[in-house]
């Protein structure tokens, strides 16, 4: 039987109806150059919240706080702060335990509250006591603050803090207030709308997918926005990133190195960070609790002489780094204390009475592939020296924090955000860092840090080199490699500070 | 009625009438007391198997290095330290009030996240669904009644659906028609506010992954119960009687053809939403499967709970369409 007239049209309609649509669809995401526009910022995950206290690490929350909190100042790296909100700063007597901020006059959130220094002190507070991640760091840190005018910031703290300017920068969460407002109005608000005194503020958004932003009217430089609407696009396919922006002009995204060559031929820009993401095995059982051997520093010495940084390297586009900050940050040490030598490790472990090796449990994200595949490399290496390293990769983020809080491995692997050396003691070293769950401390390193925290200039340094020499000596972790991150970017300039590119400096 | 003293005959009237209008309301009242129980089972389940795996909507929020007392303040704040029972009692007291509640993770009222992520599901499914039937049938139809190269080509989709994961299809698709050819976006969803053709655009690809994953099943179905329609008696009686082809083909054999048909596209409409959650993930389509991922990722109960009751609304809905549909095609049906 012939197909007749009418089954044959309703299946050329069918199958064509849709192709017809097509062609007379609307074109691609293209907008208007220059001044005004569009700028669309493509991101693999969504931010938590875009509450600027939980949002979390990363590209996608770094970038959806820059939008529409402003901070008081940006970080350029090292020591170097550009004035945002604020115009400056300044270490009030010795001992950098207490700073002074000055802001700008006549400053304003976006729902038109004033930004002055009373805002900051009643953000802070409300900081102290909000659940969030720096909370319990602000409220042990900081010992007083007063507001000796409308636009001067004074706070001591209970510690040497030299790093203080960077927790008001945007490396930091204390320089990005929340308008008092909307602090004693309903705070869960503060997860979908935003109340800061930055360059944007959020429109609209569908949760987890897209997040439009439109320029502040009350933000103090109308000039440095250079974006109709800005829109943070939540796509997880990296590949399927990269074709949007290439589709799209004023399009960046954080990519990966591999995607280089197609990134090339697709005529995008890029652009490396300026600072970077070290590969580290994080040594958490340096008391020996779960394996002996690891509370012994000659054994925890093995693993740095059995592992081939090189090839981890190589493995992830970066840089051999045996230290817990990236080359360039103030305290690096120049000559590497460390290379890749096993027999030195069998020998370090034959003194530390362990001829015969021994086996330890790594805890691996399993959702980061380039860990895993890491993590087999080094057992590899390892397992010339007679150290077996079994590697237990939690598939879920969720798994991993569990079985992290567990304290049942004795290290675990992970890419540690590069920071300031100060930074770095405070959230590694110091027993009531965020980072040292086990609460380790080390009589050494407590004293180098107490004595580096209250220099400046070049005794600060040499003080910091010194502690970076004893943290490697001591060998509580096995920094491997550090590498930068890479952007992606079809037509618009992308200056990058810290590890995440600014949006609002982009044009 | 009122004022009126009833004879008993005019009483057992009366009385035998309201019987009659109340049987009519008991296949409905039925049919709402299995979709309520329905409802009641899944946010259950959901509830369980979201409460007892690892971590919590506070420790998701928090991070990695939160110290245990912001954790535990953060999941008082929640509730998330209440017994289970409880903590599935509030939600459905608020359920049952018309609160969907807020979002642990942004605080976002998860009716507004609901609302704004059910149009491009229901777009991609309902867009898949009636290509797939309209395809489906005709490819049954011919290949019932001719056989031959078209019988081949709807065996060889149905073992392409059920032999080839959606996602992989969808994931070769932008390869060939957005990577390559450059004809169609790779990702994203534009609603009909953007325009018929924006938004036909972005459907184009996923809604031809999801179709070649159902297609061979319903061309299948039709086909074989085309087949059984066309051996029937009173098929032969009317060709015998000269109705036209066409009139015994499509009005008469189809229609009988029809109801296990109709069953088919009920199950297909199953498999379509569970198969959007990935097809969504792969074009970036801001719809339920993506929310449901990324809330059960960050166990935000409250989300993936909404989730979870609206697909399956979704699912009594098509099939309660679908029972109304059999009583068309087939009148027997409504009056048993």
């Amino acid at each position: 039987m012939r197909l007749t007239r009418r089954a044959l049209v309703t299946t050329a309609a069918t199958v064509l109806g849709l192709g017809g649509l097509v062609a007379c669809g609307s074109s691609s995401n293209s907008t208007g150059g220059g001044a005004g526009g569009t700028l669309t910022l493509i991101t693999s995950t969504a931010p938590s919240s875009i509450n600027p206290l939980l949002v979390g690490y990363g590209n996608s929350a770094t970038q959806t706080v820059d939008l529409a909190y402003s901070s008081f100042f940006d970080w350029l790296g090292g020591d170097r702060f550009e004035p945002v909100l604020a115009t400056g700063y300044k270490f009030i007597g010795s001992g950098n335990k207490e700073i002074r901020i000055t802001l700008r006059k006549g400053l304003k959130f976006s729902d038109g509250a004033a930004l002055n220094a009373q805002a900051e002190k009643t953000f802070l507070e409300y900081f102290m006591d909000a659940k969030a991640q720096g909370s319990e760091t602000v409220k042990r840190l900081v010992k007083s603050i007063s507001t000796p005018n409308e636009t001067t910031v004074d706070i001591k703290f209970t510690q040497p803090y030299p790093d203080a300017p960077l927790l008001f920068s945007d490396g930091g969460a204390w320089g990005s207030p929340i308008s008092p407002k909307a602090l004693s109005g309903d705070t869960d608000q503060l997860g979908y709308h935003t109340y800061g005194a930055g360059a944007y503020e959020l429109d609209s958004t569908v949760s987890g997918s897209t997040y439009t932003y439109v320029p502040n009217p009350n933000y103090y430089d109308t000039s440095a926005q250079h974006w109709d609407k800005v829109v943070v696009k939540v796509i997880a396919n990296t590949d399927s990133a990269l074709q949007t922006v290439k589709g799209t002009a004023h399009s960046v995204m954080q990519g990966t190195w591999k995607q280089k060559s197609q990134a090339s031929s697709a005529s995008l820009t890029e652009t490396t960070s300026g600072a970077q993401l070290t590969y580290m095995l994080m040594l958490t059982d340096r008391a020996g609790k779960v394996t002996p051997a690891l509370g012994d520093v000659k054994v925890r010495q093995a693993l740095n002489y059995a592992v081939d940084r090189s090839a981890i390297a190589d493995l992830v586009n970066g840089t051999a780094n045996e230290q817990i900050v990236a080359k360039g940050t103030a305290g690096y040490y120049s000559d590497p204390i460390y290379s890749q030598d096993a027999a030195k490790a069998k020998e370090l472990l034959t003194e530390a009475g362990y001829p015969d090796g021994f086996s330890f449990k790594l805890l691996v994200p399993g959702y980061e592939p380039t860990l895993v595949s890491a993590a087999q490399v080094l057992a590899d290496d390892l397992a010339k020296a007679n150290i077996t390293m079994k590697i237990v990769t939690a598939p879920t983020f969720q798994q991993f924090l569990q079985q992290q809080s567990s304290m049942k491995y004795s290290a675990d692997f992970e890419q540690w955000e590069s920071t300031t050396m100060f930074s770095a003691a405070q959230q590694l070293i110091e027993p009531n860092g965020y980072v040292n769950k086990a609460h380790d401390s080390d009589a050494d390193l407590n004293k180098q840090i107490a004595k580096a925290s209250v220099l400046t200039g070049s005794a600060a340094t040499n003080a910091w080199q010194d502690f970076s020499q004893l943290v490697s000596e001591k060998a509580w972790f096995v920094p491997l490699a550090s590498t930068d991150q890479v952007f992606y970017s079809n037509d618009v300039t992308v200056p990058v500070n810290g590890l995440y590119p600014n949006p609002v400096t982009m044009s | 009625m009122s004022g009126a003293i009833l004879t008993p005959h005019a009483r057992t009237l009366w009385l035998s009438a309201a019987f009659r209008r109340l049987a009519v309301l008991l296949p409905v009242v039925r049919w709402a007391g299995k979709a309520a129980v329905l409802l009641f089972v899944v946010s259950v389940v959901t509830f369980l198997l979201i409460s007892l795996s690892p971590g919590d909507a506070a420790t998701s929020l928090l991070g990695q290095y939160a110290t245990p007392a912001t954790v535990k303040a953060l999941q008082e704040q929640m509730h998330l330290d209440q017994p289970l029972p409880v903590q599935y009692w509030e939600w459905l007291g608020h359920v049952l009030h018309g609160d969907l509640g807020t979002s642990l993770s942004s605080g976002e009222p998860v009716r507004t996240m609901v609302a704004q992520r059910i149009g491009p599901t229901v777009s991609l499914v309902l867009l898949t669904l009636v290509v797939t039937a309209v395809i489906g049938v005709l490819l049954g139809v011919v290949s019932a009644v001719r056989g031959g190269p078209v019988a081949r080509l709807t065996d060889a989709l149905g073992l392409l659906g059920v032999g080839v994961p959606g996602f992989i299809i969808g994931l070769l698709l932008i390869l060939g028609f957005s990577s390559s050819l450059g004809w169609l976006p790779p990702n994203g969803y534009a609603t009909l506010a953007d325009g018929l053709g924006a938004w036909s655009r972005t459907l184009v690809l996923p809604v031809t992954a999801l179709v070649i994953g159902a297609i061979g099943f319903i061309a299948k179905q039709v086909r074989s119960a085309m087949v059984d329609a066309l051996r029937s008696p009173f098929i032969r009686t009317l060709r015998a009687n000269g109705f036209a082809r066409r009139s015994v083909l499509y009005k008469h054999a189809l229609r009988t053809a029809s109801v296990p048909v109709l069953a088919a596209l009920g199950t297909a409409v199953v498999g379509l939403l569970g198969g959007s959650v990935l097809i969504e993930q792969v074009f970036g389509i801001p719809g339920l499967g993506g929310l449901a991922v990324a809330s059960a990722a960050s166990k935000d109960l409250p989300v993936v709970q909404a989730v979870a009751v609206t697909y399956t609304l979704l699912i009594i809905a098509v099939n309660l369409c679908l029972d109304l549909l059999y009583v068309v095609v087939n009148p027997k049906v409504g009056r048993r």
